[in-house]
C-alpha cells in the first residue's frame, strides 16, 4: 500500500480524498458514469469514449466522394485553416445520402426506433417530436443553398450536390467510375 | 504564497496565478469561437438546419425535448444573441477573472453550444470534447479547489490519450497498421478529386504507393497516444507530452484531413508551474 502511494496518480487521489472530499466524490462519480456509459455504448457529453478509429477499418476498393457546386463552381477550400468550413457540408451530406437510401427516413430515427423497440413504453411521440422526418430530409437542398450563401457571403442561385464513385489506381491516382447528381436546389 | 506544491501535487496557488491560468484558457476559447465564426459554425450561421441528428444519445434527446432548437437555433436574432453573449461572457472572464457569474454563464452556454454543434452538423464529432472538459475549470473559484481540479485535468488528459491507445489495443486497430492507407483513401478522396495537381496530392499518392511508411506512421501515432500513460506516474516528461499533443493532431490534420486543433487546449495543464510563475510578471496577469 505504501508503494502504491509512491505513484503520482495515487498520491493525488490520496490527497484529494483527505483534503477535498467533495471533489473526490465528484471525480469518482464522473469516472463511474464515464466508464458505465462507455460500456453501455452510450456517449453523451461530457462523458466521452475515446475509441475512434480503434477498430480495424474495412478495406474497400471503391470510395464515395461528395462535392457541392455553387452556381456551377465547385466549393473547394482545401487549406488547413479552412477545415472547419468544410465540415458542415461533409457531415450533413453523408447523413442526407444515408437517409435517402433509407427511403428518406432519417437514419438515426430508424436506429433509435430499433433500440427502443426492446422497451414496452410508447416512444412514437418522442420520435415524432424531436427527430428529423422525411420533410426535413427533403428540405436539405434548400437549407444547403442558404447555408452556402451565408458561408461564402454571396447570393447563390442554385447548388448541386454530386456523389462520385471512384477507385484508387495502383499509382495512387483516382479513377472515376461514375458521378451522380444527388440533389439540387 | 504563489503556489503550494506537496509531493509534486499542486495543493494551492495564489488567486493571481489562478486568474492568469483562467485568462490564458479563456483566450483560447475566444480565438476558437472567432475561427468557428469564420468557418460558418456559429449558432446564428446554422440557418436553422432542420436536419438534426439526435442519434441514440440521451443528452441530445434532452436537447430535442427542451425545445431549444425551436427557441434558439431557428430564430436568427436569438441565435446571434446566444453567440454574442457567449463571446461577451468570455471577454468578461478575461477582464474580471474574479467574478463568478460570467464564468458560470460561459460554462453553461458553451456546454449548450457543444450539444447544438454536433446535433445540427448531423454527426457526433469530437472536435469540442477537449474544450467541454476544460470548461469545468470555470465552475471552481476557490484557489485550493481550483488547484486540485487543475491537477485532475492533467490526469484526465492522460486518461484521454491513454484510453484512446488502449481501445486500439483491445479493439484491434493496433494490430492492423495497414488501416492507415484506407483512412487516407477515405478521408483524402475529396481533396485528391478536387486538387489532383498540388504538391500535397503528389505526397499523398506517394504514401498510397508506399504503405509501409503509412503503417509505420500509424503505429507511431498510436504509440504516442500510449506514452501519455506515463503521465500517471511522473511529471518528468510533461514537456514531451506537450509536444506530443501538438504533433499527434498536426499529423492527423495533414494526413487524415481531420483538424482537432481545438484539442490543443489540452496543452495548458501540462505547462510547468515555473512557466506560469514567470507569466505572472506580465502586466495582464493577476489583476482581478
Amino acid at each position: 500500500m505504501k508503494n502504491i502511494k509512491q505513484i503520482l496518480f495515487f498520491r493525488y487521489v490520496d490527497l484529494l480524498y483527505r483534503k477535498q472530499k467533495k471533489i473526490f466524490w465528484l471525480f469518482f462519480i464522473f469516472i463511474l458514469l464515464n466508464t458505465g456509459l462507455a460500456i453501455l455504448g452510450i456517449e453523451a457529453p461530457p462523458f466521452y469514449k475515446y475509441a475512434m478509429y480503434s477498430t480495424p477499418v474495412v478495406t474497400r476498393d471503391t470510395i464515395h466522394i461528395y462535392t457541392v457546386e455553387c452556381d456551377g463552381i465547385p466549393f473547394n477550400e482545401p487549406e488547413y485553416w479552412n477545415h472547419h468550413r468544410r465540415i458542415m457540408f461533409n457531415y450533413t451530406v453523408e447523413y442526407f445520402d444515408r437517409s435517402l437510401q433509407n427511403d428518406s427516413i432519417p437514419v438515426d430515427r430508424s436506429s433509435t426506433e430499433h433500440q427502443l423497440s426492446r422497451y414496452s413504453f410508447s416512444y412514437q411521440n418522442l420520435l415524432d417530436d424531436i427527430y428529423a422526418d422525411i420533410s426535413d430530409i427533403r428540405g436539405y437542398p434548400s437549407w444547403l443553398k442558404a447555408y452556402m450563401s451565408r458561408l461564402l457571403d454571396k447570393e447563390i442561385r442554385h447548388v448541386e450536390v454530386f456523389k462520385t464513385t471512384a477507385v484508387y489506381e495502383p499509382n495512387g491516382h483516382l479513377r472515376i467510375l461514375n458521378q451522380q447528381l444527388l440533389c439540387r436546389s | 504564497m504563489q503556489i503550494l506544491i506537496r509531493k509534486n501535487i499542486i495543493e494551492d496557488m495564489s488567486p493571481s496565478l489562478m486568474y492568469l491560468i483562467k485568462r490564458c484558457v479563456v483566450l483560447f476559447y475566444i480565438a476558437d469561437y472567432m475561427w468557428r465564426g469564420y468557418s460558418g459554425l456559429w449558432v446564428c450561421q446554422l440557418e436553422g438546419n432542420p436536419m438534426v441528428n439526435i442519434g441514440y444519445n440521451p443528452l441530445f434527446m434532452l436537447y430535442g425535448i427542451s425545445g431549444m432548437e425551436e427557441f434558439i437555433v431557428s430564430r436568427f436574432y436569438i441565435a446571434l444573441s446566444f453567440d454574442l453573449l457567449l463571446l461577451l461572457s468570455w471577454i468578461c472572464i478575461w477582464i474580471r477573472p474574479a467574478q463568478k457569474g460570467w464564468q458560470v454563464l460561459a460554462a453553461v452556454l458553451f456546454f449548450i453550444y457543444s450539444v447544438i454543434s454536433p446535433v445540427h452538423m448531423a454527426y457526433a464529432a469530437h472536435y469540442l470534447s477537449g474544450m467541454v472538459i476544460m470548461n469545468f475549470i470555470f465552475l471552481f473559484h476557490q484557489t485550493r479547489t481550483f488547484s486540485y481540479i487543475w491537477e485532475g485535468m492533467r490526469f484526465y488528459i492522460c486518461f484521454v490519450y491513454g484510453s484512446a491507445f488502449l481501445w486500439k489495443v483491445i479493439n484491434g486497430a493496433m494490430w492492423s497498421p495497414a488501416d492507415g492507407v484506407q483512412v487516407i483513401r477515405n478521408n483524402l478522396g475529396q481533396y485528391l478529386l478536387l486538387n489532383p495537381d498540388t504538391g500535397m496530392a503528389e505526397i499523398y499518392r506517394w504514401l498510397l504507393r508506399n504503405p509501409l511508411w503509412v503503417g509505420l506512421g500509424t503505429v507511431a501515432t498510436y504509440l504516442m497516444e500510449g506514452f501519455f500513460l506515463v503521465g500517471f506516474f511522473t511529471k518528468k516528461y510533461d514537456l514531451i507530452l506537450i509536444w506530443l499533443i501538438l504533433l499527434i493532431h498536426f499529423v492527423i490534420n495533414i494526413f487524415v484531413d481531420t483538424s482537432f486543433i481545438e484539442w490543443y487546449i489540452f496543452v495548458f495543464p501540462f505547462i510547468p508551474v515555473s512557466v506560469w510563475q514567470r507569466g505572472q510578471r506580465h502586466r495582464f496577469a493577476g489583476n482581478p
